[in-house]
């Protein structure tokens, strides 16, 4: 029974370091051609080149320059034909969705923002030609904006929020649209539950964790987002609710310790460092004052006139 | 020195002619006057090369970013090293008992004296900014080593300086009234030094009762001196630094390069001074047995420290072995331990290597294997920190010392013989009072012997 269990265990870790050997890069057909929905403009590529080179400078280096990190499998330059075969669908996918040591980016740089690093990589690309979507998406709205209420219920340990459409002669409630909660992380955010709907009245409610570190006072930064964006554009919302553990950080050298000053030193090492010296330097001066004694001595029997046998 | 006599009655005729043949040296004569001026000479010029390195500051050096101790801390570990023989002869040996060391204890704390008041400047000399050195009291950490570093070394020279100062005062007071032809200065620094020493059992009892606790402290702040040096090195996680009896094997180090230091300086006095009758080829052979017990405890502490790591080969220690054993550094190595250690030692294992001419040849080789191996422990650990070297100029990765660098150390070098050269030129060297009480005791034991004969 052991033995089996390793072998499927040898088995499993086979068909995935197989699949991640893969070279080639299967993107489901429908994403792959996804279009942008604007044209790119010198803006997008000035955005984008600050988005790549905050994120993806560090693995892929400049492109152009071939000073990608030589892993393996090795990232590639975004300049080389690698990369320009693919079709702009396929290049947001594998942005987003990633793949073995190339992180998801779903989490961390929202859909327009990888477009602009697709538009900054495609100027290195001598034959490009942008297609841009033909057909305007349908919008889940009608004429009006979205917004977002978040707020916490303590009592029940959840996060509520209500989805409206706000127009200028009413507020309407957004029923069954799909919503994501994140939490705001140093790298990115971290998603919260799962995808959920609303309901009817357009609210939506997911269970806070217990764990998570907030700052001092326990608050979180919250952002809650519509995963439809074809259909509401890209809808966010945050906002700083206290939800999470408070994080009390304990400064390093607060108390006595080896690398603090010599005022915050451990009392031991200050008493065997002191002691030791003192040990020391007190026979020391004990033995000068033997020194006194003899020349004293000398003094005295010098003043009394005993006289000694000249040596 | 032994720790027994509270009375001092030599016989006068004895002391006389010790007196005279010890005394004779003593006095700044032409050649005294000659070897002074090539050792300022040399100062000079070395001095001329710290004041660059003080104006330019540690660029000069061939030290970087890497290897920031170089042969500064080579030299000082080689200083402190050698400094410690005063203990080991007058204090080890001398407490179990041993006669044959007491024309000896001087020289051996004559070494002390010059070697432990130079290796604080050696740190100095170390320093880019040499004027912030008060730095170390105001601000020191009493957690970190460097200071224990530098209390120790105070501490160790000031009883180091008693322990020579002490067993002096005798002789001053001996020689005081037979300075016929000395200048004024000399007698009345004997007068001041001679604390109205008067060779009375009072003073006698005081002097040797001061003797024995001086004896018995210098021990462990002996061991604290070197042990304390070796943890500059052996508190951090660096390969071959990283090791457990860094102490103990800086300490069986020191008493080598301590004791072949102590021979050398003998064979000269024995030569210049015409001291043959005091540090006769006996003492030598037994300065060549001290010399050989001292090499195989050393030996002993090399195989430990270098077999193990290279038997277990950690990735880190891999690259630093390798270096020693057979890449840039594997000259270096090999010839400090088998020239400056191993063949010397085989070698004074027989009887007529340890005649006083051979001896000293071959402790010669012993003490400069003994200043490279303090570079060896100290450069090729630097050349391979833990995180790898990448990007950086050629000069950061290997270090080799400038001609300024040379000539600081070189520097050092001659202010501990300028000290050793004042010291044995204006006070006697070898303890004229105790070579009188020996020489009175070996009487009287020949006298006892022939009166005791018709008893039997």
């Amino acid at each position: 029974m052991k033995n089996a269990y390793i072998l499927a265990i040898l088995f499993a870790f086979a068909v995935l370091s197989v699949q991640a050997q893969k070279s080639n890069w299967e993107v489901p057909a429908d994403k792959a051609e996804r279009l942008s929905p604007a044209t790119f403009t010198p803006e997008n590529v000035k955005s984008g080149e600050t988005i790549y080179n905050a994120n993806c400078v560090s693995c892929h280096g400049n492109p152009g320059q071939k000073n990608f990190v030589p892993l393996n499998p090795e990232p590639g330059d975004p300049a080389d034909a690698k990369f320009s075969m693919n079709l702009d669908g396929e290049l947001l996918y594998k942005i987003q969705e990633g793949r073995g040591a190339m992180p998801s980016f779903k989490a961390t740089l929202s859909t327009s923002q990888v477009w602009d690093v697709i538009a900054f990589i495609r100027t290195f690309h001598k034959d490009y030609a942008q297609e841009v979507a033909a057909e305007v998406i349908r919008s889940g709205l009608s004429g009006g904006k979205v917004a977002i209420q978040l707020v916490y219920n303590e009592a029940k340990h959840t996060i509520d929020a209500l989805v409206t459409e706000v127009k200028p002669e009413e507020v309407k409630a957004i029923s069954g649209a799909d919503v994501k909660l994140f939490a705001k992380r140093y790298f990115g955010e971290a998603a919260i539950d799962e995808v959920k709907a609303t309901n009817n009245d357009g609210k939506v409610s997911f269970s806070a964790p217990s764990d998570l570190p907030g700052d001092t006072a326990g608050n979180i930064e919250l952002i809650l987002k519509l995963v439809d964006e074809e259909a509401f554009g890209e809808v966010a919302q945050s906002a700083v609710l206290p939800v999470g553990k408070p994080t009390i950080t304990h400064s390093l050298i607060e108390k006595r310790a080896m690398w603090g000053t010599v005022q915050k030193a451990p009392l031991w090492i200050l008493f065997m460092y002191s002691g030791g010296v003192l040990a020391a330097w007190s026979v020391i001066f004990f033995i000068f004052f033997q020194l006194r004694q003899i020349y004293m001595a000398g003094k005295k029997d010098e003043e009394t006139g005993v006289v000694r046998e000249e040596i | 020195m032994s720790a027994s006599v509270d009375h001092f009655s030599p016989d006068k005729n004895k002391l006389n002619k010790i007196a005279e043949d010890i005394l004779k040296p003593v006095g700044f004569s032409k050649s005294f006057m000659l070897w002074m001026g090539f050792l300022t000479m040399v100062f000079l010029i070395c001095g001329y090369a710290y004041g660059i390195q003080l104006e330019k500051g540690l660029i000069v050096t061939g030290m970087r970013d890497f290897v920031s101790w170089g042969m500064y801390i080579a030299n000082f570990v080689f200083f402190v090293a050698v400094s410690l023989v005063g203990m080991l002869i007058s204090a080890v040996l001398g407490l179990i008992g041993y006669k044959w060391i007491k024309p000896i204890a001087r020289i051996a704390e004559i070494v002390a004296v010059g070697f432990a008041m130079v290796a604080g400047l050696v740190i100095v000399v170390d320093m880019g900014r040499p004027d912030r050195v008060h730095h170390v009291f105001l601000y020191g950490r009493v957690q970190s080593p460097i200071l224990w570093d530098v209390t120790v070394i105070t501490t160790y020279m000031t009883i180091s300086i008693l322990l020579y100062f002490l067993p002096l005062i005798p002789d001053l007071a001996i020689a005081k009234g037979r300075m016929n032809n000395a200048p004024k200065w000399l007698v009345n620094l004997y007068e001041i030094l001679s604390l109205k020493w008067n060779h009375s059992s009072k003073q006698f009892k005081i002097l040797m009762k001061s003797m024995r606790i001086l004896l018995i402290l210098v021990v462990p702040t002996a061991f604290g001196i070197h042990t304390v040096t070796s943890w500059l090195f052996a508190a951090t996680s660096r390969s071959g630094w990283d090791s457990t009896i860094f102490g103990p094997y800086f300490l069986t180090g020191a008493f080598v390069a301590g004791t072949a230091a102590v021979v050398i300086l003998m064979f000269f006095y024995r030569n210049s001074f015409k001291l043959e009758k005091y540090l006769t080829d006996d003492h030598f052979d037994k300065m060549g047995k001290l010399l050989v017990l001292t090499a195989l405890v050393y030996l002993y502490f090399n195989i430990n420290e270098y077999l193990v790591p290279a038997l277990k080969m950690k990735r880190v220690d891999a690259l630093h072995l390798h270096a020693l054993f057979a890449g840039h550094h594997a000259f270096l190595f090999w010839a400090t331990q088998l020239g400056g250690l191993i063949i010397p030692m085989i070698l004074m294992m027989f009887k007529p290597f340890r005649k006083p001419g051979v001896l000293t040849f071959l402790a010669v080789c012993v003490l400069i294997g003994a200043w490279f191996k303090r570079y060896i422990i100290v450069i090729p650990t630097m050349e391979h920190p833990n995180l790898p070297i990448q990007g950086v100029p050629e000069a950061f990765m290997v270090y080799s010392p400038t001609v300024i660098e040379v000539a600081v150390t070189l520097m050092t070098f001659v202010m501990s013989l300028m000290i050793i050269t004042i010291l044995s030129k204006v006070f006697p060297i070898i303890p004229i009072w105790e070579m009188a009480e020996e020489a009175s005791h070996e009487g009287d034991a020949e006298a006892s012997k022939t009166e005791s004969l018709p008893a039997e």
